[in-house]
């Protein structure tokens, strides 16, 4: 430090820098930035909460107002990840309650969250503000009563997807008559019924309350009052339900939906009665969000509905769209950026909609901005996939869900190779990918040479062998998250590729071939990953080194390997010594 | 016949016939695999085997000195996956398909020399499946185990993809199998996490009005949650309608559950015997037939708990509600009336 910049000034600069990696960046110019930078950064994101621990979180940045953290991995949304695998936030808060007194927010995903964690939460952060647990499980109702009766500043509380464990309907009045300040509330997940007046009452005080998501049980008696209290919603999530249709309410609705001029996010939609939904169109043509991957309205009432909604930026839907629909939207929607379609009988043997691979076709055709897709269907072929490919080079998310695995493609009965080599090689900003259908190596050769910028991707019932997986490793420069499982990769791609993995965040692979012994090989080598052999079939020293294990992960960290494992999860030793292997 | 099948690869010979085995769709005994060998010999699957070869190393073509046949079979080079002209989509299907085979026992293995170069060419038998001679099911994919792999599924899919008349038939068998279920064919066991939806989704449409039945209650199979509340408590409770097999063990536990909310009284007790549910015991039940129990049907409408059969009412009760007697006059008449209909 030989000079007099001022750290008061380079702080201030600073403040004017957001993102992570560019703070990152600041922080290696020299000791004094790396020093100044790290006493005034305020946001801390974690992308596997196993990754460094909260001790070294801490002792790096003293003063962080804001934390997000990811357990589980990815996987875990469908089952493959066994329950008690870990990813606890309570070590986490536990230590920031004596680190970080004015810690403002917490967003947290897949994680196990305990009432006991909310209540420290709630107790020990004065200026708690924002709640996010995306996701996660472990806490019940009666930690959310802590959290509304003692965070005073809480604008936002936010439990999507999360399971919660309803003991009690009446936390929402924990919310003392003083508290005006929620801005943002999703109780979408939380399956009891709430005490409605103590709703009402809690919309109606807080002037600022921008985000509503209700849950299911929210009757349709109800709605208009609530958006009478808050035609400032910006976003709303309720249902649409009713058992019967009575003129009052339908003008009732009409009018509180005709009130709410803000209003630009729609979700919920269970239970929809059809003959209800035309009093959302008065405010389709200000929706930019339309979630309606719960909603069983059938094509004829979607159509009429979405066509109405020409600003539409996300949609999300059931395959009850069907193609028609899907031209419908591809017409009339031409700021769209994202569309998922979701399978409305993802189990049923037939397709029992007309939704083909066509209905994206026509939607990458005719939306020029679309950039993200995912898409349930039953069958897809190579012509397709270059079509879509060829129209939207400006995709970044692709993910492709052909139902039936290893579908060809249906004309050819070839495999879908070519048409996702397509989507790699035109679609050069592409960050994110899903393969499904019939595949081969050859896919993955083209996903190695063309994936430049592909930072994660998910394979599933795919590729012939481990030249498959070691095109993957070794092309994929910006690879960050690789998850697999049931494809033919085993030791030798990994092995050839063990430097790789300490440049993503992690790998899965379960149903795979890659031998324990493989697993602790990698172990040694590589003493800055922990390599996870989960194994609930009974301790993997029981088979032969050669056999394959369960499921695998491996992740780099700074933390060595965890404590916190269930019986069924092994870390490889990372000292020869301790081995005699 | 089996034990040739499962440790001998080396047997060219056996090749068509353990290839083939990827349309065994029970487990895997020889006899099937012998029996349908003849169908597979026109495709000439052994071409199509799996081969590890070194990464990089290997040209697209799989030079066989570099690739090491997984099942220690001849190396020469056949048609790999990249050759799609051939086989069409039996390609990677019948890669897999040969491994089924070698899956017979449903626990092979393939092992490489740790990290180190492959002796190429051996032709050595890479692996051994596991206890030899058993020819176990692979069971529901729910184990998702590493040894099941993901070899057998595809082999069933790949097979029946192409447009050759004979897979065509076996078509419905394999596809409903899965992967080397020993079901019956025309069940399609499913895949653990197939096709990638959040759980969280399932069970929201599970309960949407997709005509599902509602009896999963709230909380999926094997139980019966619904909510009780009680005038005047703050909070309710839940109950497992399910482990409870009539109207007494229910009451009972709801006055366990409740005891401590009754007005004026805690911890009440001693309630007299009960030999039947009568509307008027259950007033006697809930602390001086000052409460009543009742519950809301599916149709919405509540209803006087006791007077329909304790399977109807399981099935019908979406809520429990101990409501004070005043409250519940005017329910008598319409249950009675509701029943009469559903008679």
């Amino acid at each position: 430090m030989g000079y007099s910049f001022p750290e008061e000034v380079l702080e201030h600069v600073l403040s004017f820098i957001d993102s992570d990696s560019d703070r990152n960046s600041v922080s290696l110019v020299c000791k004094s930035w790396h020093d100044i930078e790290r006493w005034c950064r305020r946001r801390l994101f974690v992308g596997n909460c196993y990754a460094v621990s909260p001790a070294i979180a801490i002792r790096r940045f003293p003063e962080l107002r804001s934390v997000s953290l990811k357990g589980k991995p990815h996987f875990a949304d469908f089952n493959l990840v066994p329950h008690e695998w870990g990813g606890y936030a309570y070590p986490w808060i536990a230590a920031f309650a004596e680190a970080y007194p004015w810690l403002e927010e917490l967003r947290l995903k897949r994680m196990v969250v305990s009432d006991e964690a909310l209540e420290l939460i709630a107790k020990k952060f004065k200026n708690f503000r924002v709640l996010v647990m995306y996701s996660c499980e472990g806490f019940s109702t009666d930690g959310l009563a802590t959290i509304a009766a003692n965070c005073r500043n809480l604008k936002e509380l936010d439990l999507s997807e999360s399971e919660v464990d309803d003991v009690s309907e009446n936390w929402l009045c924990q919310f003392p008559d003083s508290y005006t300040s929620l801005e943002s509330l999703n109780i979408t997940s939380l399956s009891s019924e709430i005490r409605f007046s103590g709703l009402e009452r809690l919309v109606g005080r807080c002037p600022n309350l921008k985000t509503l998501k209700l849950s299911h049980s929210v009757p349709l008696d109800l709605l208009p009052n609530l958006l009478q209290k808050a035609p400032q919603l910006v976003e709303l999530g309720s249902g649409l339900h009713t058992k019967e249709v009575h003129p009052d309410l339908y003008s009732k609705l009409a009018g509180a939906f005709s009130g709410c001029k803000g209003l630009k996010r729609l979700c919920g939609l269970w239970d929809v009665v059809p003959s209800y939904l035309p009093t959302l169109y008065p405010i389709c043509f200000g929706l930019t969000s339309l979630n309606l991957s719960d909603a069983p309205i059938q094509c004829p009432e979607l159509i009429k509905l979405v066509s109405q909604c020409q600003n539409l930026q996300r949609l999300w839907v059931l395959d009850y769209i069907e193609d028609t629909g899907l031209n419908a939207l591809a017409e009339s929607c031409k700021d769209l950026r994202e569309l998922r379609v979701f399978p409305s009988d993802p189990f049923g043997q037939e397709p029992n909609v007309s939704l083909t691979e066509q209905g994206l076709v026509s939607v990458s055709a005719g939306c020029p901005k679309l950039h993200s897709v995912l898409y349930f269907c039953r069958r897809m072929s190579n012509v397709a996939l270059s079509t879509i490919a060829r129209n939207r080079p400006n995709l970044t998310r692709f993910r492709l869900c052909i139902i039936e695995r290893f579908c060809p493609d249906y004309i050819t009965l070839e495999p879908l190779d070519v048409g996702f080599g397509a989507i790699v090689e035109h679609c050069k900003d592409l960050k994110r990918l899903s393969l499904s259908g019939l595949l081969t190596d050859r896919v993955f050769e083209y996903i190695g040479s063309h994936g430049k910028k592909l930072e994660m991707l998910s394979l599933a019932f795919a590729g012939d062998s481990d030249l498959g997986l070691h095109h993957v490793l070794s092309g994929c420069k910006s690879l960050r998250k690789l998850e697999i499982r049931d494809c033919p990769f085993g030791d030798k791609a990994l092995l050839e590729n063990a430097a790789k993995l300490e440049t993503m965040r992690s790998l899965w692979m379960s149903a795979c071939q890659v031998s324990y012994r493989a697993c602790k090989l990698l172990g040694q080598k590589m003493p800055r990953l922990n390599v996870e052999v989960i194994a609930e079939q009974g301790h993997p020293d029981l088979s032969p080194d050669e056999y394959p294990v369960e499921k695998l992960y491996i992740y780099r960290t700074v933390s060595g390997p965890r404590s916190d494992m269930p019986s069924f999860v092994w870390t490889m030793d990372k000292n020869p010594a301790l081995r005699s292997s | 016949m089996s034990i040739p099948l499962e440790h001998d690869y080396i047997g060219l010979s056996e090749a068509p016939s353990m290839e083939r085995a990827s349309d065994k769709i029970s487990s895997a005994s020889s006899s099937t695999i012998s029996s349908e060998s003849e169908k597979s010999t026109a495709l000439n699957l052994r071409e199509t085997e799996l081969r590890l070869g070194l990464p990089g190393s290997e040209s697209p073509e799989r030079k066989p000195q570099l690739g090491v046949s997984l099942f220690g079979k001849d190396l020469e080079d056949k048609t790999n996956g990249y050759s799609l002209g051939s086989l069409k989509g039996f390609v990677s299907g019948a890669k897999r398909g040969f491994s089924d085979a070698i899956d017979g026992s449903g626990k092979w293995v393939f092992s490489v020399n740790g990290g180190s170069e492959v002796d190429l060419g051996k032709g050595a038998v890479l692996f051994s499946p596991r206890g030899g001679n058993g020819v176990k099911p692979l069971g529901g994919l729910d184990n998702n185990s590493a040894q099941k792999s993901c070899m057998p599924g595809p082999a069933m899919k790949d097979v029946a993809a192409p447009s050759s008349p004979k897979p065509v038939q076996e078509k419905k068998p394999q596809a409903s199998a899965a992967n080397e279920h020993a079901s019956a064919p025309a069940a399609k066991a499913q895949v653990v996490g197939w096709p990638p939806i959040r759980s969280f989704r399932k069970n929201t449409m599970a309960s949407s009005a997709k005509n599902n039945e509602d009896a999963e209650g709230k909380s999926g199979l094997g139980c019966l949650y619904v909510k009780v509340s009680m005038d005047g408590a703050p909070y309710l409770r839940k109950v497992d309608l399910k482990t409870y097999c009539n109207y007494m063990e229910l009451s009972s536990a709801l006055e366990k559950m409740f005891s401590c909310f009754t007005i004026g009284q805690c911890g009440s007790h001693g309630l007299p015997g009960r030999d039947g549910l009568t509307e008027s015991h259950l007033m006697d039940l809930l602390h001086g037939s000052e409460y009543v129990l009742t519950y809301e049907d599916k149709d919405g409408d509540w209803m006087l708990v006791g007077d329909v059969p304790w399977e109807m009412f399981t099935e019908s009760c979406k809520r429990l509600r101990i409501m004070k007697g005043s409250e519940a006059i005017g329910l008598a008449p319409r249950a009675m009336e509701k029943c009469k209909n559903r008679n």
